[in-house]
């Protein structure tokens, strides 16, 4: 059969009748003789339509009355012309922060914080007694420094808390990781969350890289809808609930909400079936308890990042690891643990490890930096309380650091196929491969002090692989003692208005307990909105 | 065509002309004017929300910078769109040599198209969501130059001439940059590789 040739872009332009007659007829006969060619246009047709069919929004920002409340409109124009793509800023039009002006501050964050963590140390010696009201406390001393005879007494690092407020109501310890987590509690005006694991000193890396220990400065998280609060469930530890969520019942939406919880924690997706219609009967009875596995889990907790709106609804409280790893976004962790340090870096040379390479270093830190270094400027963590113990002489190991979270982990797959999140979730998945290692290292020889050699963690897709293989000669109480005795904490209720989802974390069970592949028990309640927690 | 509001108070060319002599309120009036329609073309090509007010705000800030010289040949959102189209691929350019926020897609703000129509069932909601985020997620992953060829055809209709302006290359390139962009999408949505509309005819 015979058609008349014709460019493939024609058949785009004739879809929007951009076309010279002639082409028409070309494009035309084309499509009544070539099947393929009629299907290409139906395909681009189809395409076409759906893009259109992106809903319009209205601005954020009422432009024109921001512009007409300036009083100077000429310098505002100027300052933008400078400050073309220093959008620090974000309320847009109200902070715009030079570059000098940035590096200039930055540097002073440090110095200031520097300075003030030293001060700190200087005042608070560490005895057991000196433990913080606010703080979360190792379970037990890093076995490293027991093993290295180091003082370690009263060892725990403080808590950096950087919005006194809200640390007053983390007023528990909590038994935590050793290397001492930190959270960043995002201010309650705004819907940015942050969180940073506390880091006693800045490593030599980290003086090169340029990026502030998260000791130095609590790193933003961009998660509009979420902080990672840090306080203890101990409830639901006592009660094998992994993770809860409460829906707070303020109006329609949180019904819907937790209907789509449901359905997703069921069925692991939005589409109908009897698990469903089980679950909203669940849902119906205003609370339930969902045994789930991680993916499911993993996409529930998505929708609920997703959405601010309705996540301002919900308070989740569960285990800090779990939570950490699957709503990553809004626990975006400076992982404490990369072997950074030329303490760690000396405890693996010293046990005939191979060292992890520098360029892998360096990427964790590319990827951190990334999970952190966005627009928002880290704002530096107030000195540690005064009576705060002081951080540990030396940071410890890996394995010890990671122990507590350890998690197995089966999820490989992407819960959306953005390039973002995939990426995201391969960082985390490297992570989760060295807290594996770390973990394995901090369970077998420990326990008797023992070198031994371990398998390693798997090398990164990017072929910037860890260590092939590792020791660890660490004591047994390096072991964390995760699972808290009392009361662990209180979770931070959302301000009425607030954007925040309250997101409450405890530290993991112990490792040894946790079976290689579980599924998790999830609660999931109506909460009336006056009602507290 | 863009011409919101146009039928309604003085025209572009009027605003544009009392602006370029000082008059604020005529200028706050173009920007009330585009200032949608420049934050969805930014919005579509940035993919992030707070991104967008940005480049938006950056745009008006520049048009205002820049109106003493603009001559009234094209049309005042020919004029804008230009504007926001560099300052955005800008943007996301130097974005591209910055390592970038892992959290990002998060703050798309993709919540604000999750919910569905009134009446609307929880799954028709849910697969709603989805779909826009796909179709999000493609548009994102498509070629800055593709991309707002297709964001300015599809998402603001405007015809090939004036893309031609507003990019500032040729109406052929727009022809073909618009074919491609699409050509992408649908491979990025279907996973089908497009054909050649004329691979089974003769010469």
């Amino acid at each position: 059969m015979k058609t008349p040739s014709f460019e493939p872009e024609l058949l785009s332009a004739y879809l929007d009748n951009e076309v010279t007659p002639e082409e028409r007829s070309r494009v035309e006969a084309a499509v009544r003789n070539s099947p393929a060619a009629a299907a290409e246009l139906a395909a681009l047709r189809e395409i076409a339509a759906r893009v259109r069919s992106l809903p319009r929004e209205a601005a954020p920002v009422d432009f024109a009355a921001e512009y007409l409340s300036k009083s100077d409109p000429p310098r505002a124009a100027a300052r933008a012309s400078r400050s073309e793509h220093n959008l620090i800023g974000r309320e847009p039009g109200i902070i715009r922060i030079h570059r000098a002006t940035l590096a200039l501050s930055s540097a002073a964050i440090v110095v200031l914080s520097t300075m003030a963590g030293w001060m700190a140390h200087r005042a608070a010696r560490p005895t057991p007694a000196d433990s913080p009201s606010v703080a979360l406390n190792a379970p037990a001393p890093p076995s490293a420094e027991v093993a290295k005879g180091r003082d370690v007494t009263g060892g725990s690092a403080p808590i950096a808390l950087s919005d006194r407020t809200r640390s007053e109501k983390l007023s528990a310890e909590t038994p935590t990781t050793p290397e001492t987590v930190a959270e960043h509690v995002g201010d309650a005006a705004s819907d940015e969350a942050a969180v940073a694991i506390a880091k006693p000193e800045r490593t030599a890396d980290e003086s090169r890289t340029g990026i502030a220990a998260p000791g130095d400065t609590p790193i933003a998280a961009n998660e509009p809808s979420a902080s990672l609060i840090a306080a203890g469930a101990p409830s639901d530890i006592a009660n094998e609930i992994d993770l809860s969520i409460e829906v707070i019942d303020e109006n329609t939406s949180p019904r819907r909400m937790t209907d789509v919880l449901f359905r997703y924690l069921s069925a692991g997706g939005p589409r109908p079936s009897e698990a469903v219609r089980d679950a909203s009967s669940v849902a119906a009875a205003a609370e339930g308890v969902v045994e789930v596995d991680r993916e499911r889990l993993g996409r529930a907790l998505a929708l609920i990042a997703a959405d601010p709106a309705r996540g301002a609804n919900v308070r989740i409280s569960g285990d800090y690891a779990l939570l950490a790893e699957l709503m990553p976004t809004a626990a975006t962790l400076a992982f404490a643990g990369e072997p950074n340090s030329p303490d760690e870096r000396a405890d693996d040379a010293s046990a005939d490890a191979p060292v992890a390479p520098t360029s892998d270093d360096e990427r964790m830190f590319a990827v951190r930096h990334k999970a952190t270094g966005s627009r928002e400027m880290a704002t530096p963590s107030p000195a540690p309380p005064v009576n705060a113990a002081p951080p540990p002489a030396a940071s410890p190991g890996r394995a010890t650091r990671y122990a507590a979270e350890r998690r197995p982990t089966t999820r490989e797959t992407p819960l959306f196929a953005d390039p973002a999140i995939a990426e995201e979730l391969e960082f985390l998945r490297i992570i989760e491969e060295m807290k594996r290692g770390d973990a394995d290292s901090a369970s077998q020889p420990e326990q008797s002090g023992i070198e031994t050699k371990l398998p390693a963690a798997k090398p990164s897709a990017d072929g910037a692989g860890r260590a092939a293989s590792k020791t660890a000669t660490e004591a047994p109480s390096a072991v964390p003692n995760a699972a808290p005795a009392g009361e662990a904490g209180r979770a931070i209720d959302p301000a009425p208005g607030s954007q925040t989802t309250a997101i409450t974390a405890h530290p993991s069970p112990p490792p040894a307990s946790q079976p290689a592949a579980r599924t998790y028990r999830v609660r999931v309640r109506h909460v009336p909105a006056a009602s507290p927690r | 065509m863009p011409s919101d509001g146009q039928d309604i108070g003085p025209k572009d060319e009027e605003l544009v002309r009392r602006a370029q002599v000082g008059d604020r309120p005529a200028f706050g009036m173009l920007v009330a004017r585009y200032q949608d329609r420049v934050y969805n073309v930014v919005l579509r090509l940035c993919h992030d929300r707070a991104d967008a007010a940005d480049l938006t705000q950056s745009t008006f800030l520049r048009a205002l910078g820049a109106v003493g010289n603009f001559e009234a040949r094209a049309g005042v959102y020919t004029w804008l769109y230009r504007i926001a189209v560099n300052v955005t691929i800008s943007h996301l350019r130097l974005r591209s040599r910055k390592t970038q926020s892992l959290d990002q897609p998060d703050r798309t703000g993709r919540s604000r198209e999750w919910a569905a129509p009134e009446g609307a069932s929880v799954e028709e909601s849910i697969d709603r969501a989805e779909e826009l985020e796909r179709l999000r997620a493609a548009i994102a992953r498509v070629d800055e130059e593709f991309r707002a060829a297709v964001v300015l055809r599809d998402v603001e209709g405007l015809d090939y001439a004036e893309i031609s302006r507003v990019l500032e290359v040729p109406v052929g390139t727009v022809k073909s940059r618009i074919h491609r962009g699409r050509a992408i999408l649908r491979e990025l949505l279907t996973g089908e590789k497009p054909k050649r509309g004329n691979e089974d005819a003769e010469l």
